[in-house]
């Protein structure tokens, strides 16, 4: 096997231990940060000051807004923030969770909708890889991120550069749609109120854990059959 | 003397895998669920044991009584039935005020008969009923993986129709326990089984020379092997599936039952795939909105399907019989789609399959019961005849 | 079919169902949020003889964007 066919086996086992685990305390991940709340509100983060996990790099907080405007069956989002030094903290990407508390997509944002400093994809691909989810040190919430983050660590670069694409295409000066944008086309791009959501990746757990965990073969016919009996069955 | 057990090699990594499966899954149920329904579990996977190594079918024995009058496998399910009875009576009539128990009911009327005869259809086109299609796909028999995934999509189409049936005419649930009380019900109940019992073996008797008789025990000297390795005579199977039925209505209050799980996986894989399953009659209110919204682990009646599978692969991989080589011809696929069909469909008319409205029906005094055996046995008669006219099977004799 | 392929493909398939078991047995149904706003009502004290605090100032009857949903989702 090689070592992307072991990454993705990996994580894929962590996290279905990781919703054993809270399944057996009939939680989930938004549950898990939702504990000892007396009642939801809309717009407010949870934790309010976002939760560290994967050793303190990266930090989230979960949030439902009154309008549905990432996608129609969410219920809320995560926010994944990623430290890139000088206590700043760049959005990396939103992670829809329909009522079930089960994850619907990743989504890109424009800059306003988070502010904070804006990094190109390619700064992130070492943060992405660099995600632990150490078990002695961090809460299942932290460690079911974290999880998530590895298991599609690489899509999301893709989807980042997505987001890059999506906003070149969205300027207003059409002429620089291949070129890519500049800076003052750049800013007003990112500032634009009726930019919200710029890329998106649909969530299919089933179908990923099946592929990263049953590794289907390829079945080949033989030519010569067998001269065998079939085996007795039941009479059913 | 030599033995009568026909062996083949253990397959002992399978045997291993699925004990160690086992044990897990019963104690994850125990702690994220509850003990009870841990119990529930094991209690089918012993189910699933004892069908594999009885081969206890339904399908398998009404098509040979019908094309050849072979009447051991009907004589025992009449067994099966009598027996579940005198276990069951008692507890339904509150004879122990402490056990808290209750009877597998539904509306006698058209439902039932065409859900009945449309299962009575698929069971022999599909290759199984409902618990034979469980063992038979524990077994590893891959045509019989066909045959369940078209009956968990019928019986989801039928969830959807459901209410549409209910509004024909019927007369509601009757119990012949509330009607006439408890051993006065069990004793002409036993007297209708008795009389079938002699009818069909005097049938037996009449078309054929050779007697075809239920193997009550197993020959001196084979009784361990043959309890572990499998081939029990048929009466072990009888016995095994009656005191489990019974510790079935004990543990969870209610008896065994298979096909209400097929209904709510559809709808589970229906509303994971974008349906809105919830806003379907059926599914929008009672216990099937409450299962819909729940997991899955906490249905009773999918836990026990789940150890039936489990308990018929451990048996088959002790008898050295699991995943056979098989052919799978085109005929074969058409046969296990269209009666799984059928056999999901009906069986959600019915309020059951064979185990579920057949003999828990019967055995808990419900009138849809009979009616169910009735129609659904007609339904197998012409599911014969089209297995012939299909030239599955050859004409009968004259 | 032979037996090694059966055993292939019913692995694979008890599988699948194990996996999507687990999957099911972690969906547990979200609270529904309720409105920040309608749950925070300002009291507001109006002594005799004074009018409402809106009516006399146009500037306080417009809208005030908060400081939050300039950038709804900031950290």
């Amino acid at each position: 096997m090689n070592n992307s066919n072991e990454h993705a086996t990996y994580w894929s086992l962590n996290l279905l231990d990781l919703l054993q685990q809270m399944a057996e305390k009939n939680s989930n991940a938004v549950l898990e940060v939702l504990q000892g709340i007396d009642r939801l509100e809309s717009e407010r983060r949870y934790p309010d000051a976002g939760l560290l996990f994967a050793d303190n790099q990266w930090r989230a907080f979960y949030h439902c807004h009154k309008d549905n405007l990432v996608h129609p069956d969410e219920h809320g989002h995560f926010h994944l923030f990623t430290d890139i030094g000088d206590q700043q903290w760049a959005h990396v990407a939103g992670l829809s969770i329909d009522a079930n508390g089960q994850p619907l997509q990743w989504f890109m944002v424009n800059r306003w909708v988070t502010d904070g400093p804006w990094l190109g994809h390619e700064l992130f691909l070492d943060k992405l890889n660099a995600v632990t989810a150490d078990a002695s040190n961090e809460t299942l919430l932290g460690q079911w991120l974290a999880s998530m983050l590895q298991l599609y660590n690489g899509s999301l670069p893709a989807l980042l550069k997505d987001r890059d694409k999506a906003l070149a295409l969205k300027s207003k000066d059409k002429s620089l749609h291949d070129k890519g944008l500049k800076d003052k086309e750049q800013n007003e791009a990112m500032e634009d109120r009726d930019i919200y959501t710029l890329a998106t990746l649909e969530i299919n757990l089933q179908k990923m854990l099946e592929q990263n965990l049953l590794n289907k073969p390829v079945i080949t016919q033989q030519q010569n059959q067998s001269n065998k009996k079939v085996a007795p069955r039941s009479v059913e | 003397m030599r033995s009568t057990v026909k062996t083949s090699p253990v397959d002992q990594p399978v045997v291993l895998m699925v004990s160690v499966a086992v044990l897990v899954i019963a104690l994850f149920v125990q702690q994220s669920i509850a003990t009870v329904q841990s119990l529930t579990f094991v209690i089918g996977v012993a189910l699933g044991i004892s069908l594999m190594h009885a081969a206890f079918g339904f399908s398998g024995s009404w098509r040979l009584f019908i094309r050849e009058r072979d009447a051991r496998g009907i004589r025992a399910q009449l067994l099966l039935l009598g027996l579940t009875s005198l276990l069951f009576f008692p507890v339904i009539g509150q004879v122990f005020p402490s056990i808290q128990a209750g009877a597998a009911l539904a509306p006698v009327g058209i439902s039932v008969i065409v859900g009945a005869f449309l299962f009575g259809i698929g069971m022999q086109l599909g290759g199984g009923c409902g618990s034979g299609t469980l063992f038979t796909m524990g077994q590893g028999q891959v045509d019989m993986l066909i045959t369940l995934s078209f009956f968990i999509v019928g019986a989801t189409l039928g969830s959807a129709h459901l209410h549409w049936w209910l509004a024909l005419p019927g007369l509601g649930s009757i119990s012949v326990i509330e009607q006439f009380g408890w051993w006065q019900s069990l004793l002409l109940q036993l007297c209708v089984l008795l009389v079938l019992y002699v009818l069909v073996q005097y049938m037996d008797r009449r078309r054929n020379v050779k007697q075809n008789n239920i193997e009550w025990r197993a020959p001196p000297g084979e009784t361990t092997q043959r309890f572990i390795h499998g081939q029990w005579p048929l009466f072990w199977g009888v016995f095994a599936l009656a005191i489990l039925n019974f510790s079935t209505l004990l543990v969870a209050g209610h008896p065994w039952s298979i096909t209400y799980a097929f209904g709510l996986w559809g709808a589970k894989i229906w509303a994971a795939v974008g349906g809105d399953p919830g806003s379907w009659v059926y599914w929008s209110s009672g216990y099937p909105a409450q299962s819909l919204n729940s997991s899955v682990l906490a249905d009773t009646t999918s836990v026990m399907d789940f150890g039936i599978i489990l308990g018929a692969l451990l048996a088959a991989a002790l008898a050295g019989k699991f995943a056979p080589a098989m052919k799978i011809t085109r005929m074969r696929i058409f046969t296990a789609v269209v009666g799984g069909l059928l056999l999901g469909y009906g069986a959600r008319l019915g309020f059951g399959c064979n185990i579920g409205a057949l003999v828990a029906g019967i055995s808990s005094g419900s009138l849809h019961g009979w009616l169910w055996l009735v129609a659904g046995f007609s339904g197998g008669i012409f599911g014969v005849y089209v297995r012939i006219w299909l030239k599955v099977d050859k004409p009968m004799a004259a | 079919m032979k037996h090694t392929q059966a055993k292939l493909i019913f692995a694979g398939v008890i599988s699948a169902a194990a996996i999507a078991v687990a999957l099911d047995h972690n969906r547990q149904q979200l609270p529904i949020a309720e409105d920040l706003l309608a749950s925070q009502q300002a009291v507001i004290i109006i002594d005799e003889g004074e009018a409402m605090p809106a009516e006399n100032n146009d500037e306080c009857s417009k809208p005030v964007a908060s400081s939050r949903s300039a950038a709804p989702c900031s950290l």
